[in-house]
């Protein structure tokens, strides 16, 4: 920068701005993966799932039974002769019940840090809808954490304890899988370790599966974000949220109707002032007392296992 | 312009320096990385461990309980606000689950007494910032602590104690007389042992180093003939992690 007809000889010293603009892109971040999870047809049955139950009018939560039909066998029986009546018998009752969740960004911090004329990159042009854009981020967060927080709990496994995750292994599982009569599409969640130790071992089997189109895809797909590809016609993806003990981490094979989530619609009050109902979330725009203005990202939601044998639990060792 | 060459310690008077810490040793930015708080990342918050008689697995030569984590959350499960997790424990003990007692159990994590611990014999609470400044917590089993090397925060592991624990939880809490059953030792040991055999129809360095990690797993009293004889062609020395 020229120093123009500054009265000093010494150029702009200490009057000169080091950095003149300063642009602010939003950075990269892991979580992204929890939103491509939400673009699978499992996933998006478990939402449609939770859709059509419906609004809860003053339920705390809702029930799931699993009813028993269609295991009979007629049996040969005389004419004349009454047959032993089957009872129905309703198993697994479970009960979803949604609690508060928030989150919130104090007003100020963009006046300070995201002033509209300097935003460029991904983020919107305006504070507002950046803050509705990452209330559906934080919101897919607490949704895929809700859900793998059920994974340890099921009760198939897949692998074994210590140690590293192998194809022959996995497809133990999904004939295990097919064998309690699941059929439909299939989301398989591990993490990085996990995808590791599966691709480590399937460049290592040669022949059959090395060669597969589908081995070759997953070689080849560095721009597919999360998803890794389609083994056994189970869609595999990664995932940062995984649960682990200190020596084995929880992944999941899931197909539609294991996992069920609820969420309540709680609609705001007319005086509050919503910047957006985004259906599974609400962002409010708030003033507490005497404070700044604050923006609450809300959402009333829970998540439980609906039908166990419906998926496994994808059990690795953890380093 | 005051620049930091200014505050020189021999700006000080004569023998200070030796007194006190010379100026330039501390941060520019604040106190030395010494006292800045851990980078953690948050958590679910706690849970209470679950376990059953009949979800068992082998780690390093122990038989342990495949322990549940029912978290405390609300939103997981049926837990609701305020029942820490009593929802969730329900669930499992209806699927014939135990909890282990937060507080009862004789517990040793890196060689110390657990006995007294301010939240749970089981568990730790880690307090740290997150990587957007915010003062965080992070629940973990009492057999993982934190430790700093430069920028980088990472965890260390008790393997060892946590198994020997949930080994002497599964035979205080899940069996009559403290001895595992024929049935139980089959359902720690089958999983492992029909992988090892799977894996042995295979050839190459990888389904060898796979056998070896399972082996691994199996404690010694338990590995079958048919292990041993996958062993012996593969030329495989039984080791555990904790032997390492």
């Amino acid at each position: 920068m020229a120093a123009g007809s500054w009265r000093t000889g010494a150029g702009l010293g200490d009057a000169n701005i080091a950095v003149a603009r300063r642009t602010i892109a939003a950075a990269l971040n892991a979580s992204a993966k929890n939103r491509e999870l939400l673009g699978h047809p499992v996933m998006q049955s478990i939402l449609a799932q939770d859709d059509l139950l419906g609004p809860l009018l003053g339920e705390l939560g809702v029930s799931f039974g699993q009813l028993t039909i269609g295991t009979g066998k007629m049996s040969a029986t005389a004419e004349g002769t009454d047959v032993a009546l089957t009872n129905y018998s309703l198993a697994n009752s479970t009960t979803i019940t949604p609690a508060r969740h928030a989150f919130a960004r104090a007003a100020s911090d963009f006046g300070r840090a995201l002033q509209e004329p300097l935003l460029t990159g991904e983020l919107a042009p305006d504070a507002y809808a950046m803050v509705i854009h990452e209330a559906m981020m934080v919101w897919a967060n607490t949704l895929v954490d809700k859900i793998v927080a059920l994974f340890p709990s099921l009760t198939n496994t897949i692998g074994t304890t210590n140690t590293a995750l192998s194809w022959s292994a996995i497809q133990d599982g999904i004939i295990d899988h097919k064998d309690r009569g699941n059929r439909g599409p299939v989301l398989g969640i591990i993490d990085s370790v996990g995808a590791k130790a599966l691709m480590s071992d399937m460049l290592s089997m040669g022949g059959a599966v090395q060669w597969a189109p589908q081995a070759q895809g997953a070689i080849q797909n560095a721009t597919a974000g999360a998803y890794l590809g389609r083994f056994w016609e189970a869609d595999f993806y990664m995932s940062g949220e995984l649960d682990d003990d200190g020596t084995d981490t929880s992944g999941a094979l899931l197909s539609v109707g294991c996992i069920a989530t609820k969420h309540a619609r709680v609609p705001l009050p007319a005086e509050a002032m919503e910047i957006a109902d985004g259906y599974w979330f609400t962002v409010e725009g708030r003033r507490t007392a005497g404070s700044e203005t604050r923006f609450d990202i809300v959402s009333h939601l829970a998540a439980q296992i609906r039908e166990d044998g419906r998926g496994s639990e994808l059990l690795y060792k953890m380093t | 312009m005051a620049t930091r060459a200014s505050t020189r310690t021999d700006d000080a008077p004569e023998g200070a320096a030796s007194l006190s810490r010379p100026r330039l040793a501390q941060s520019a930015a604040g106190p030395s990385l010494g006292s800045t708080p851990m980078r953690l990342r948050e958590s679910r918050g706690p849970w209470t461990w679950m376990i059953s008689a009949a979800r068992l697995g082998c780690r390093n030569g122990v038989i342990v309980p495949r322990a549940v984590p029912a978290w405390h959350a609300p939103g997981v499960s049926a837990n609701v606000r305020g029942d820490n997790g009593a929802g969730y424990v329900g669930d499992l003990k209806r699927q014939h689950y135990v909890e282990i007692p937060h507080d009862r159990l004789p517990c040793v994590a890196f060689g110390e007494s657990r006995a007294g611990a301010a939240h749970s014999v089981y568990l730790e609470r880690h307090e740290g910032v997150s990587i957007g400044g915010a003062r965080v917590f992070r629940w973990t089993s009492a057999w993982t602590r934190y430790a700093r090397l430069g920028h980088m925060t990472y965890p260390e592991y008790d393997h060892a104690g946590q198994d020997l624990f949930l080994h002497q939880a599964l035979l205080d809490l899940c069996t009559p007389d403290g001895k595992l059953s024929p049935v139980q030792i089959t359902l720690a040991t089958r999983p492992l042992i029909k992988r090892i055999e799977a894996e042995a129809s295979r050839e190459g360095p990888h389904a060898r180093a796979l056998i070896a990690q399972m082996a691994a797993q199996l404690p010694a009293e338990h590995v079958p003939d048919s292990v041993h004889a996958i062993l012996r062609r593969l030329e495989i020395e039984l080791t555990t992690d904790t032997d390492k």
